[in-house]
């Protein structure tokens, strides 16, 4: 029920911004433009990925597009509820306040899978290879989203706690694209690097994402570590984030700078 | 009969600097259903931050406050459906959303059924006299009607305890007396009811008590 209240709620807010919702539709399909010719370029070039160079590229793009998205809008709602006035209220409707935000993330997820569905569209002109696997595919999208949870949910403790939290989220952006085997593998990067990328859910679940559509290369040298990595990742992180979200909202409450921005 | 609400011996204090500013010292009351209670003071002296400690957005210094034998500051999440609250912040709704749309809202994160949802925003707008521009994006009414769209907010959930701070607010003299009579409802129906003023004559048609607190 509170999830389809947040949905309806930021949907009808959208309504109001008809011409920025069709102008991203436009970007997007420029984009996939720019993907396709690409394509054709890259992978008469490229040698890295085992020479599936775009394909690779291309995935990690979209695919770190929609697991980054946990990370940035659990902060960014409760910015938004900050500098709308309306934090206050929505923290003493029933239930956790966490839960709450989590709810008030909805609208952000779905359209970044929407996002990514109308991206993957450009695979029609690209054929992927090897064999496709929506299970997996399917996992390292759930783990990655999860893991990235974790992080969204310490972001928003920031906020919380600290009020503005963009340096710190672009910050984590960045260091999660550049250690994520987003636009390369990570096993160009120096040791002490790539045992950083190691621990950087990004690098396991976009490795995950890449093994479902048949393109082998995983960074931990294994499906299985990388899924039981993301599993405890996510686990131990939550109960982690939990608590210190928790803290945040105390001291919030202590400091009486709830409402404030 | 069991308290409603049981304040005691409340104190807050805010830093202001090197300096400690002690707003709250020793406040002690207690509601019991039914009652109203009107809170005054001059600017600065606590009323806005008593009403956020009550609400469970502020947590005091020391003191324990009680709501329906609920300790608030431990047990804030099972307190939460007992509340109803109204700040004095001008934007504490969704500007780009109607009225309706507001209600509708807030009525879904108290779990209250889309047809009691429709039946209630329709008897509160009828008593606030809220049809008008319950459709129009909140961005388009003025402070008056926004602010009897926050009442209808708070209202909304039938809260047992409903904290107003400076209702009155923009409104003109005729929903003045809307809210009153709104109040004399809330009274009826064994709510207990606690307005921060400036102007405790606003309320003086209304039997009350009164808490005044110095700076």
């Amino acid at each position: 029920m509170k999830i389809t209240a947040f949905i309806k709620r930021d949907f009808l807010i959208e309504k109001n911004y008809k011409l920025s919702f069709f102008m991203k539709i436009a970007g997007m399909s420029l984009y996939i433009c720019i993907f396709y010719f690409m394509g054709f370029w890259l992978d008469s070039s490229g040698s890295a990925f085992g020479g599936r160079f775009f394909i690779n590229i291309f995935l990690g793009i979209v695919f770190a597009n929609l697991l980054l998205v946990p990370l940035n809008c659990f902060s960014e709602s409760l910015r938004k509820e900050q500098l709308l006035g309306t934090l206050e209220n929505l923290s003493l409707a029933p239930g956790s306040t966490l839960r709450l935000f989590a709810a008030a993330s909805s609208y952000p997820l779905l359209l970044g899978i929407f996002e990514t569905v109308f991206y993957l569209a450009a695979l029609f002109f690209i054929v992927p290879g090897g064999s496709f696997a929506p299970a997996l595919l399917f996992t390292g999208i759930i783990l990655g989203l999860t893991s990235m949870a974790v992080l969204g949910i310490l972001s928003a403790s920031f906020i919380l706690a600290f009020k503005r939290g963009d340096p710190v989220n672009f910050l984590l952006n960045a260091g999660l694209t550049l250690l994520g085997g987003v636009f390369f593998p990570v096993n160009v990067l120096p040791g002490w690097l790539l045992k950083l990328a190691l621990l950087n859910p990004v690098t396991h679940a976009l490795g995950i994402i890449r093994y479902g559509f048949g393109l082998g290369y995983m960074a931990s040298g294994s499906l299985k570590i990388s899924v039981l990595y993301l599993i405890t990742f996510s686990v131990a992180g939550l109960i982690i984030a939990v608590l210190i979200f928790n803290k945040a909202l105390y001291y919030s409450r202590k400091t009486g700078s709830l409402g404030k921005y | 009969m069991l308290e409603t609400l049981k304040v005691e011996k409340i104190a807050r204090s805010f830093k202001a600097g090197a300096a400690e500013n002690r707003v709250l010292k020793n406040i002690s009351f207690s509601l019991k259903a039914g009652q109203v209670l009107v809170i005054t003071g001059k600017n600065g002296s606590g009323k806005t931050t008593l009403l956020k400690i009550l609400a469970g957005l502020l947590l005091p210094d020391s003191g324990r406050i009680l709501i329906k034998g609920l300790d608030a500051v431990k047990k804030q999440k099972e307190i939460k459906p007992f509340l109803g609250f109204m700040g004095s912040e001008e934007r504490a709704l969704y500007w780009k959303l109607t009225g309706r749309q507001n209600l509708e809202f807030f009525a879904a994160l108290y779990n209250i059924d889309r047809k009691t949802t429709a039946d209630r925003i329709g008897k509160l707008a009828l008593r606030l006299e809220l049809k008008e521009f319950l459709d129009k994006p909140v961005e388009d009414c003025s402070l008056g009607m926004k602010q009897r769209i926050s009442i209808a907010r708070c209202l909304l959930s039938h809260p047992e305890l409903v904290l107003f701070d400076e209702p009155l607010k923009g409104l003109d003299k005729k929903t003045r007396e809307i809210f009153l009579e709104i109040l004399g409802v809330l009274k009826k129906r064994k709510n207990c009811v606690i307005i921060a003023t400036h102007n405790p004559e606003d309320f003086r048609s209304l039997k009350h008590r009164k808490l005044e607190l110095s700076k």
